[in-house]
């Protein structure tokens, strides 16, 4: 992997490569490029996962043509997929190096192994969400029981926004969780389930399952389960995969006053 | 802080943050912690998830309150009496220690016989908290080792300041909580490097590690360190600056990194204060309300801007690494102090941070002597650590407290300087709201967090707003002995009737135009900004 990484950052194949590297005992995302050429000795796989491909994005808002390598596990691939179909990366200027997942043989659903949650304690499995559940798991608690536990999560929130920051596929010029007529704003908890209701809509044929905003979440509220539902709910009505395939969602909710226009690199673009 | 010491022997949080996890009852009192400390409030979350017991004590009903298993709302400046009456129960239960007691501590017995009086009646008379309440707070509190006591603004911003730390740490010791994993006493500091700050000698009475100027040994050292022969007196705090400056005593003032024209108690008499001075610097990133009226506004480098190390709440020092050049011609704090000296004839010649750091941790033997950049990574090491071999200290006072004997205080209630009454009817507490930090001076030119809240507000009780015919939005006219100020309504439950609250952060609605200059801890120094009496009315429309 580093000679191949060294061999295109030496023949122009990439400008720049994203990957890790250990730094002070912690492994960091990291950027090598030509003129330290002598860094990618120290490029690493993992164990950190993080979204390399949203850092790509944030180059290539403002440097449209640079090639781009990275690491890609398979969240990281997912999530380029949608990047792609949304024209927020150009696929012409990636190139991945594909890193299996963590020790796993459940590729189909690229899960991995570092997203096993420690077992919940006995007070959040009594009045919460455990964040290890499947969706059909919760099905199971019955509609009222199913709401009390919801909003005992939701009312940690300190709306810290780390799930959206994190998000490989949040990518919106505008956010919707900042505008004051769909989130009331000043208090903590954030409104709720407001909030995280108008994020999970949002998430509905985009979220890549990677899981990286419930690692983000202070106060572990189990997001990537409330996704895996929306989506769920996406592939059953719309037989849509999200990830997978080279078209957008059918189910869009771009509003008046919300919009993902400009993108990134179109923005770039004129702005040159 | 000045609690802490006398009581234990060391000035800072006992405990680590991340410990708070492993506690079996967390007690919050005087903290807001989801707001003003969040990452300690997931640790607080995650406590309550495995098991541990929740107990919440604060004038406002707060989002943690929503997760306790007892949450009182003592009256304001109450606390004192809360703590003794817990106190008095734990006795009458014999739930205290006894071996702890004995073998670890020093004075109980007067304490004990303070505690006789305070019974659960006559602490409801004063706090307004039932007895069943308290009862089950005790309960949980003693029953549940260890118990991880937090506290913050909420306990020190009072005439009784040192009264309420010191009556922290009495309940911490009498159950055994101090010295263990998972437990102790810990301060919540406000700043990022607070700590550090105070570690550094940034108080009028101390050099580094808290070696008193008063020590002729200790001054000695340092007039040696530094060739120079330093001043054997303590210097003013600033509570002490403000009256010095309007005697004409204090001529000119520097101010660095502070915004005194908003965080002061008392906006009128400060801004007197500042007139009679010849010259003020102030050395800050952006221009606030304080750098506004300076002679002369030196600019210094933000976080980003520079390398150097921060201490934390959990006395923790780590380094920040400069990730790009200051902007314009901001300078790193230390070169700007440096330049100073020099141009003042004190030379001071440091390549880098570093050599500062070196030369600090020579001086410091018993805090951070064991302390290098290369030790410190990227995770940091906690003082005290002595040697070059020392891990650093998660907890303190493990085996004896740092001065030797815990000392119990028999701290008797006194009410707070100032009570409502006929012409102010209305208690006032001011504090912070989760998006901006302090006063406003980096958050509110931050896009996404001044979305959150534009403006100041006054939060008032549905029942005192029905009576006083105030709708959410109107304008409301605020006035103490010292002066009034404007603020919108904010209705909301989480103050009692006849308690309002006010958030500190805003320059236009000047809370510090209400406080209190002249009420203040007589060892501490501290305002108190938490109690003040004031009248409303609608402003008319």
């Amino acid at each position: 992997m580093n000679d191949r990484v060294k061999r295109w950052l030496e023949d122009g194949t990439v400008d720049l490569f994203l990957g890790y590297k250990m730094i002070m005992g912690h492994p960091l995302p990291h950027c090598f490029v030509k003129e330290k050429i002598e860094e990618v000795n120290d490029l690493i796989i993992g164990p950190a996962r993080y979204s390399l491909e949203k850092i790509a994005t944030h180059i290539a808002a403002v440097k449209p043509d640079i090639k781009i390598g990275l690491l890609a596990r398979d969240c990281n691939q997912r999530a380029l997929n949608v990047l792609y179909i949304w024209n927020q990366l150009n696929p012409e200027n990636v190139r991945t190096v594909n890193v299996n997942c963590c020790p796993s043989n459940l590729k189909e659903h690229g899960d991995c192994s570092y997203l096993e949650h420690e077992a919940a304690g006995s007070f959040k499995r009594q009045v919460g969400i455990d964040n290890n559940l499947q969706p059909e798991n919760i099905e199971g608690y019955g509609q009222s029981q199913r709401l009390s536990r919801w909003m005992y999560e939701f009312q940690k929130c300190i709306k810290c926004y780390g799930c959206r920051n994190i998000c490989p596929v949040c990518f919106c010029q505008e956010c919707s969780l900042e505008h004051r007529e769909l989130v009331g704003t000043g208090a903590l908890p954030p409104e709720i389930p407001i909030f995280h209701l108008v994020r999970a809509v949002h998430m509905a044929g985009r979220c890549i399952d990677c899981g990286l905003c419930e690692d983000a979440c202070p106060v572990d509220i189990p997001l990537r389960l409330l996704y895996q539902k929306v989506n769920e709910i996406v592939s059953d009505v719309f037989d849509y995969k999200t990830g997978t395939g080279d078209s957008q969602s059918p189910f869009n909710i771009l509003g008046d006053t919300v919009t993902l226009e400009p993108k990134p690199i179109q923005l770039a673009k004129t702005a040159n | 802080m000045a609690g802490l010491a006398a009581a234990f022997g060391s000035g800072a949080m006992t405990n680590s943050i991340a410990d708070i996890e492993d506690a079996g009852c967390i007690f919050v009192i005087g903290s807001n912690t989801t707001a003003c400390h969040p990452l300690i409030a997931r640790r607080i979350f995650r406590a309550k998830e495995k098991g541990a017991k929740l107990i919440v004590a604060d004038p406002r009903n707060i989002q943690l309150s929503r997760f306790a298993d007892v949450a009182v709302q003592h009256r304001l400046g109450s606390d004192v009496a809360l703590l003794n009456g817990m106190m008095h129960l734990i006795i009458r239960n014999g739930w205290q220690d006894k071996d702890y007691i004995a073998q670890r501590t020093e004075d109980y017995e007067a304490l004990e016989k303070l505690l006789q009086s305070y019974t659960p009646e006559k602490v409801k008379a004063i706090t307004g908290v039932d007895p069943a309440d308290l009862e089950n707070m005790t309960e949980l509190y003693a029953t549940h080792p260890p118990a991880s006591l937090l506290y913050a603004m909420g306990i020190t911003q009072h005439t009784t300041g040192v009264d309420n730390v010191k009556s922290c740490c009495n309940v911490a010791m009498l159950c055994g909580y101090v010295g263990v994993h998972g437990g102790g006493v810990n301060p919540l500091r406000g700043q990022n490097n607070v700590q550090g700050a105070c570690d550094m000698g940034g108080l009028p009475n101390v050099y580094t590690g808290y070696q008193p100027v008063a020590d002729a040994e200790a001054r000695e050292k340092f007039s040696t360190a530094w060739g120079t022969e330093l001043p054997d007196s303590p210097g003013l705090t600033i509570t002490d600056m403000i009256p010095a400056m309007l005697e004409g005593k204090l001529k000119g003032l520097y101010v660095i990194g502070e915004n005194p024209k908003l965080s002061d108690p008392d906006w009128n008499h400060l801004n007197h204060a500042l007139k009679e001075l010849d010259f003020l610097v102030v050395q800050e990133l952006f221009l606030s309300e304080t750098a506004q009226v300076a002679d002369v506004v030196l600019p210094a480098a933000s976080v980003a801007e520079k390398d150097g190390t921060f201490t934390n709440s959990e006395r923790r020092c780590m380094r920040i690494h400069k990730a790009i050049e200051p902007v314009g011609n901001a300078l790193p704090d230390w070169q700007i102090i440096a330049r100073l000296s020099t141009a003042m004839g004190y030379q001071m010649d440091y390549a880098s941070p570093e050599e500062i750091f070196d030369e600090m941790t020579a001086l410091t033997p018993k805090s951070y002597a064991g302390m290098t950049y290369e030790r410190l990574g990227l995770d940091g090491l906690q003082w005290p650590c002595p040697d070059g071999q020392h891990p650093g200290t998660p907890y303190l006072h493990k085996d004896q407290f740092t001065r030797g004997k815990g000392k119990f205080h028999a701290v008797e209630y006194k009410d707070p300087a100032e009570l409502p009454d006929k012409e102010y009817p209305y208690f006032l507490t001011t504090g912070r709201m989760f998006a901006h930090f302090h006063t406003g001076t980096m958050t509110r030119i931050s896009p996404h967090l001044d979305v959150e809240q534009t403006t100041g507000y006054v939060t008032i009780n549905p029942q005192d707003a029905g009576s006083l015919d105030i709708k959410e939005g109107d304008v409301l006219i605020l006035s103490s002995r010292r002066g009034q100020m404007e603020a919108p309504a904010k209705i909301s439950g989480s103050v009692e009737p006849g308690t309002l609250f006010l958030p500190i952060h805003f320059g236009e609605n000047p809370t510090n135009v209400l406080t209190n200059a002249e009420a203040f801890d007589p060892l501490a120094k501290i305002p108190e900004f938490k109690v003040s009496a004031v009248n409303i009315e609608k402003l008319a429309s």
